[in-house]
This record gives C-alpha cells, sequence and structure tokens, in this order.
C-alpha cells in the first residue's frame, strides 16, 4: 500500500513528466493563480422587479395624489 | 440628433396609413377626455382621472388599433361604442397598421363590485394580484384610493395569445378615453408572452451606437441609466432606444435589443432594435473605466435587473437560459462611469478595454 507521502511524490513525478512532455512538445503549461471561492451577493429589488410599486409616489401601486399618479391606471413613472 | 429625427429613424410602417385611413381622430380635447354620457359621474364615489400625459390618438369602434414591441404585435379593440381607446405619444410611436397579432384583446367595460376570482397564484404587494380561474389568468388591479373593488381586470388564456379587459365603469367617466393596457398591464402581458421562450425584459438603458451596434445599460433604479440616456441624446449618429426598459430577444443565435414605450424620466422610447454588442451593469464612479465580470456574476446581475413571471416555474426557467445565453453571446462589464460625456467618447471610442 503506498503511503501519502509516496503517492504524493508519484503525482509530482507525474506532473513533472506531464510538464516535460508539454515542453518538448513546445507547449508551455501555466496553471491559473488559486482564487478562493467567495459568494458574492446581488441585490433583487423585489418591489421594482413585481412591476408593484411606483417611483413618484414611492409607494405600492398608484396611490399617490400627484398628478402623475393619481388613480386608476395613471401611473407614468411605471416604476422606473 | 434631435428627438424627432431619432423617432423617425426607429420608426416602424403603419402608423402614418393607419391616419390616413381614417380610423383614428386626434384627439381635440387634453387630458380627461370628452364629458360625453357622463352618467358615472353623477356618483360621489371615488373617480379615475385620465393620465397627464397628452392623449394622442382616441378612437370607438370595432377597428383594432396594432401596437408591435420587440416584435410582439398586440391587436387592441372594443366593441363598445361607449367606450374611447386612446394612446398617447410614446404608444403612438409603437403603433403599426394591420398585422397578425401575437395576441388579441377586447376591452369593455363593467361592473366589477361582484367579480369572483379563482384561486390567488400571486401577489406584487402593490396594484395587482393574479389569479388562476378557469384554465385563465385574471389580472386584478386596486387602488386603495379608490377602494377594495378592482378598477380593472384581465383575463389571459395560458398562452396569451387572446384576452379581454374589463374596466369597472363607476370608476370612470362614461366617454373618458382612456388606454385599457395601461401601466403595469401591458407589460405584465409582454413579460408573459417573453417568457414562453421569446425573450425577456430588462431595467435597462440601450443606445444603438453610430456602426449599428446595441449597447445595454443596466442597472435597477438610481443606478444611472437617465443619465446615462440623457448623456446620449443628441449624439449625431445615436438612437437611444429607451432610458430605462429594454427588451431582449434572440434570433438566428444573434441577440438582439429592442426598444419600449415603457420610459423613465428621460421619456426616451424608440421601437427600433440593434444586435446586441455589450453588456454594461451600471456603477457610479470618479473615472471611466469597464471592468470584466465573470459569466456566473453577469448572469446573477443580469436576472437581478430583469423583469420575470416568478409565479411561472416554466417562465422562470426559460428566463435564467436565457439570462445564460445573452451573457454568451456580449462580452459583460461592470462600467464605472462618470455623468457626463466623457463616458460617451469612452463607450465609443475605448471598446477594447
Amino acid at each position: 500500500m503506498t503511503n501519502n507521502k509516496e503517492l504524493s511524490i508519484t503525482t509530482n513525478e507525474r506532473m513533472e513528466n506531464k510538464m516535460s512532455t508539454c515542453r518538448k512538445q513546445g507547449e508551455r503549461v501555466q496553471k491559473k493563480p488559486y482564487l478562493k471561492p467567495e459568494v458574492k451577493r446581488v441585490e433583487l429589488k423585489p418591489e421594482e422587479a413585481v412591476l408593484g410599486n411606483c417611483k413618484v409616489s414611492g409607494t405600492h401601486g398608484p396611490a399617490s395624489t400627484t398628478t402623475d399618479c393619481s388613480t386608476a391606471g395613471t401611473c407614468y413613472s411605471q416604476g422606473s | 440628433m434631435s428627438d424627432e429625427n431619432q423617432r423617425m429613424r426607429g420608426k416602424r410602417s403603419g402608423s402614418n396609413a393607419a391616419l390616413r385611413s381614417g380610423s383614428f381622430a386626434p384627439s381635440r380635447t387634453g387630458p380627461g377626455g370628452p364629458q360625453g354620457n357622463s352618467r358615472a359621474s353623477s356618483d360621489s364615489g371615488p373617480r379615475a382621472t385620465c393620465s397627464s400625459n397628452e392623449v394622442i390618438l382616441e378612437r370607438s369602434g370595432p377597428d383594432p388599433f396594432f401596437l408591435r414591441i420587440a416584435d410582439l404585435t398586440i391587436a387592441l379593440l372594443s366593441d363598445d361604442s361607449d367606450l374611447k381607446i386612446s394612446v398617447d405619444s410614446n404608444i403612438k410611436r409603437f403603433l403599426v397598421g394591420q398585422a397578425d397579432p401575437d395576441v388579441r384583446i377586447q376591452a369593455k367595460w363593467g361592473d366589477l363590485s361582484k367579480e369572483k376570482v379563482g384561486e390567488k397564484i400571486f401577489d406584487s404587494g402593490g396594484v395587482w394580484q393574479l389569479y388562476s380561474q378557469n384554465q385563465t389568468y385574471l389580472f386584478r388591479f386596486t387602488s386603495p384610493a379608490l377602494g377594495s373593488v378592482p378598477y380593472k381586470i384581465a383575463f389571459f388564456n395560458r398562452e396569451f395569445t387572446s384576452g379581454e379587459v374589463c374596466l369597472h365603469l363607476p370608476y370612470f367617466t362614461m366617454g373618458q378615453p382612456l388606454y385599457p393596457l395601461e401601466y403595469p398591464l401591458d407589460e405584465l402581458l409582454i413579460i408573459n408572452l417573453l417568457a414562453s421562450e421569446k425573450g425577456l425584459e430588462v431595467h435597462a438603458c440601450g443606445i444603438i451606437d453610430p456602426s449599428g451596434n446595441g449597447h445595454l445599460f443596466v442597472g435597477q433604479s438610481d443606478a444611472g441609466k437617465t443619465t446615462m440616456a440623457r448623456l446620449w441624446q443628441n449624439v449625431p449618429g445615436i438612437i437611444v432606444l429607451s432610458d430605462d426598459r429594454i427588451i431582449l430577444r434572440q434570433n438566428d443565435g444573434v441577440v438582439w435589443i429592442y426598444g419600449t414605450p415603457w420610459h423613465g424620466e428621460a421619456k426616451l422610447a424608440s421601437p427600433a432594435r440593434a444586435p446586441l454588442k455589450e453588456v454594461l451593469f451600471l456603477q457610479h464612479g470618479s473615472r471611466n473605466e469597464r471592468v470584466s465580470i465573470g459569466k456566473a456574476e453577469a448572469v446573477a446581475r443580469f436576472i437581478s435587473c430583469s423583469f420575470v413571471p416568478f409565479y411561472n416555474p416554466d417562465g422562470m426557467e426559460f428566463s435564467l437560459g436565457f439570462c445564460d445565453e445573452v451573457v454568451k453571446s456580449a462580452p459583460s462589464y461592470e462600467l464605472g462611469f462618470v455623468p457626463d460625456k466623457s463616458v460617451v467618447e469612452f463607450i465609443l471610442g475605448n471598446k477594447e478595454r
């Protein structure tokens, strides 16, 4: 049973052989630099995404008394 | 390029023909419309007011308006002679002549005080809710200023190829010209049509450069879309498709960006389209720079700025896949920008960075 150290060496030997082979073939083997995985958070604005609000009134739906967004079906700021 | 030239460059055929045919009559009244046979106006209840946008065209009768947005054609008509359909200047740019519609919508007056709804599928938390009723979708629109009875409901079949809009007459004035697909119904309709494997609507500003390529500036509210649109507005050779809403569709492997009538504060809207060249996620900055972002991040940012039917699993699956197609088709960057004309020079003159 091969111990870990020997496995590691074997692995390195294999890599060296591969790199040697590649060099012989004229290729340059480059490893990508290691980047630690990280979670990126992307913000979602649900009230915008569902077309539920009005930009002018800042409320949900055309409930404001402003001229641009007063009552039924007159919301022209359209949640921009 | 002036706004008028911009509109002419992006204009679709048909609306002039419709005007010449006599089917449309320019409105002689301003907002509020003619009072006409206003039996509803004698009630003391709350009233719906007409929009503050200028009414450009209005008509009544069975001949439909044909509205084309991102190559999707909507036929809007009413058999009710008491219902006058009107469109404003933004919608007018998207009118076309008689065409084979993707969806046909009938508008009418009604009494919605006893309307029955089926199972609630979705509540926007705002003005509209979605129900499922007898193999149809029912959108219900309410306003706290008017009361619990909805001011409008809209039925559509599952494919969104036909529908009916019913307006609660007591809330309106008989003869008042109105646009039955008033926000957010027209957008909801288009969003659901697009989700059936047709495309995607995004929160973005879009422009066509002098080479005919499309640049998409994506961002949620306050990201700078309208600011960006205004910077491009009078640049020679540029068409601003919209300062707020852009539709993307794919045709023969090419992703196209389309203007829409749903503008932002700059009120810029054009029915033109262009092949997508690059996606730029807006970021306020102290200098103009493009920073490449990975495809996974680009998809996530793209979907967060998209208008998708969250209540429709198939539609969501398609939309997510479509975002993937978009970021594969064109490079994505985070665009830090300075809100002055320097960003225009940067975008046009520095495409490699």
